[in-house]
């Protein structure tokens, strides 16, 4: 056997925590403050780690829920519609990895951006309103994701990361927290 | 799919020159990250090649013989590399011995701002607020490893040494309810203080393009100043960022008086003296703009600078006053009014910017591997999940 994830990364947080931090001269803020920083962002890789999958899957339902608040009928046939296609393909693919996910929804966001500066004046408002009420799912993935960084004290009351994780784009609804 | 922000050519430049269109000097700014992108891994100067580059710069300035002495990095700021050092050098005919601070930009940064803008903001409100003396700057990096400039060493602390640690770079300070009142009243008269100098002042800061009062135009040049960063810098694309800078363009209002507006005017970037309890010096005026008073306004009474009182209601805006006291306090000490409708115009500029900043350039730098300091430039991109979220939310209401 060969060590795992979990294991590689608990013996370095053990080793950064008991070992070099102690050693660093207290002088040196800019070291100190760096470890600190380096053994926070380990312990969130570390709880983070097994979810990758999943997230990839829910960021990638998200995208599509955007596109959908996207389509005005008028824009079949364009690059926005291609990518709209690929993404949902890779989507319905149970056999997807992370990367081809990635890279789909990645493909998509360059058409909704592109969609949304071209847009004539007219009808800005009514589908930059659509967009944003699409966008707010994937808003409160991201603020829970990032929530034990500590700078967004409200993400804590977001649902459970594993709840937000394993929500079908179907039932993807808001939460309780007001922005 | 090649992300042509990996590595900018010629024709991606000029495109977004061409697309949005900015101040002078900006445009120097960003072109010249986009020309050194792509180029090989950074490697962080030691100290012995940061003394040498000072060395340069000094021996350019001075005519006579100089002594740096006690050099080393200091820490504090999310963006830029500080080293302290000692100076005694000859000024004429008089002995001079000084604690002096290099400000020094790293390859990358998490706002790419000028070294020019800064040295001139800080000169302009000598002996109106607080600020560190300045005294020389290397705008290009003649001398020094990167761009740079020298000012004195400021003494005082940043938070008091007596409570405990807030967040990063001073967000959420808490100076404790003695304290806040104190600092708050000193806050608020150097803001007005900035607010108000002089236009003859103003005129003599050659690095800020003019900024005529009854039009939009420096607005709307600001919103592309962030805009073209977004295109620059982003990992991938986010419909929220266009459609800000769409609402804020269609609905930037003419500017009614030019401020100087320090454009991170918060708690974390004033030192202040525990014993006397007054500010010593006001720091990082690298977003220094000419412009509306209601950017600093909106900025500073931001909800990820401040936090509740004791009582668990009252908002404390950068953890000093309730909003409502500070603005008041504001009108009286600048004679300017706070208009309700351009601080929440304000409020959208500040997160659409922050949002850029934490989303875009902070996730950009820290992949490059290229400041010296990824892993809290990647740490501070978790603020802008929180950001994101309110700048959506509002633009929800205002759409």
């Amino acid at each position: 056997m060969i060590p795992d994830l979990e294991l590689q990364l608990s013996v370095t947080i053990k080793a950064l925590r008991d070992v070099v931090l102690p050693a660093i001269n207290p002088g040196n803020g800019v070291a100190t403050e760096q470890t600190h920083l380096a053994l926070a962002t380990l312990g969130m890789v570390r709880a983070h780690l097994p979810l990758r999958q999943k997230l990839a899957q829910t960021e990638l339902n998200h995208a599509l829920a955007m596109a959908q608040s996207l389509d005005t009928g008028a824009t079949a046939e364009t690059a926005f519609a291609a990518a709209r296609e690929r993404a949902k393909a890779v989507a319905d693919n149970p056999a997807s990895g992370q990367d081809e996910m990635e890279m789909a929804r990645l493909a998509l966001l360059e058409e909704m951006e592109r969609l949304i500066a071209d847009v004539p004046t007219d009808r800005f408002a009514a589908l930059g309103r659509s967009c944003l009420a699409a966008m707010k799912p994937q808003l409160d993935l991201q603020r829970r994701w990032a929530a034990d960084a500590g700078f967004d004290p409200e993400a804590t009351g977001l649902p459970a990361i594993d709840e937000m994780l394993s929500q079908s784009p179907a039932n993807a609804k808001g939460t309780p927290v007001s922005r | 799919m090649v992300d042509p922000r990996n590595a900018p050519d010629q024709h991606f430049i000029d495109a977004l020159r061409r697309r949005f269109p900015c101040e002078a000097e900006i445009d120097r700014v960003l072109t010249a990250k986009l020309k050194q992108r792509g180029r090989p891994d950074y490697r962080r100067e030691s100290l012995d090649e940061v003394v040498a580059g000072i060395e340069r710069l000094l021996r350019h300035h001075l005519d006579d013989e100089f002594t740096i002495t006690n050099p080393g990095w200091l820490g504090g700021g999310a963006s830029k590399i500080q080293v302290a050092f000692h100076l005694d050098w000859q000024d004429r005919e008089t002995a001079r011995s000084r604690d002096l601070v290099l400000r020094m930009e790293p390859p990358a940064s998490i706002v790419e701002t000028s070294r020019t803008r800064e040295f001139e903001a800080l000169t302009t409100v000598a002996g109106i607020v607080p600020v560190p003396e300045c005294f020389w700057v290397d705008a290009e990096g003649a001398f020094l490893p990167h761009p740079g400039l020298v000012y004195a060493r400021a003494t005082g602390v940043t938070r008091p040494s007596k409570r405990p640690l807030g967040q990063v770079s001073g967000i959420g300070t808490n100076f404790g309810p003695e304290l806040r009142p104190v600092l708050g009243r000193q806050f608020v008269r150097h803001l007005a203080a900035i607010h108000t100098v002089a236009p003859e002042r103003l005129a003599q800061m050659t690095a800020f393009d003019g900024v005529p009062v009854g039009s939009n135009a420096s607005i709307i040049r600001q919103v592309n100043w962030w805009r073209r960063v977004w295109e620059e810098d982003r990992l991938e694309a986010q419909p929220l960022v266009e459609i800000a800078a769409r609402w804020l363009r269609e609905n930037a209002p003419a500017l009614d008086h030019v401020s100087l507006v320090h454009g991170d005017y918060r708690a974390g970037n004033f030192l202040y003296d525990e014993e006397s309890e007054q500010i010593t010096a006001w720091l990082d005026w690298e977003l220094a703009v000419l412009g509306d008073r209601h950017q600093d306004l909106a900025w500073l009474t931001g909800a990820h600078f401040g936090h509740y009182a004791e009582d668990g209601t009252t908002f404390l805006a950068s953890g000093l006053l309730p909003v409502s006291e500070l603005l008041e306090r504001y009108e009286q000490a600048s004679g300017l009014t706070v208009d309700p409708a351009r601080l929440r115009f304000f409020r959208v500029y500040n997160d659409f910017a922050s949002t850029v900043h934490m989303l875009g350039t902070a996730c950009r730098v820290a992949r490059q591997g290229s400041t010296h300091q990824d892993v809290l430039v990647a740490w501070l991109a978790m603020i802008g999940p929180g950001i994101a979220a309110g700048l959506r939310a509002t633009l929800e209401e205002l759409l």
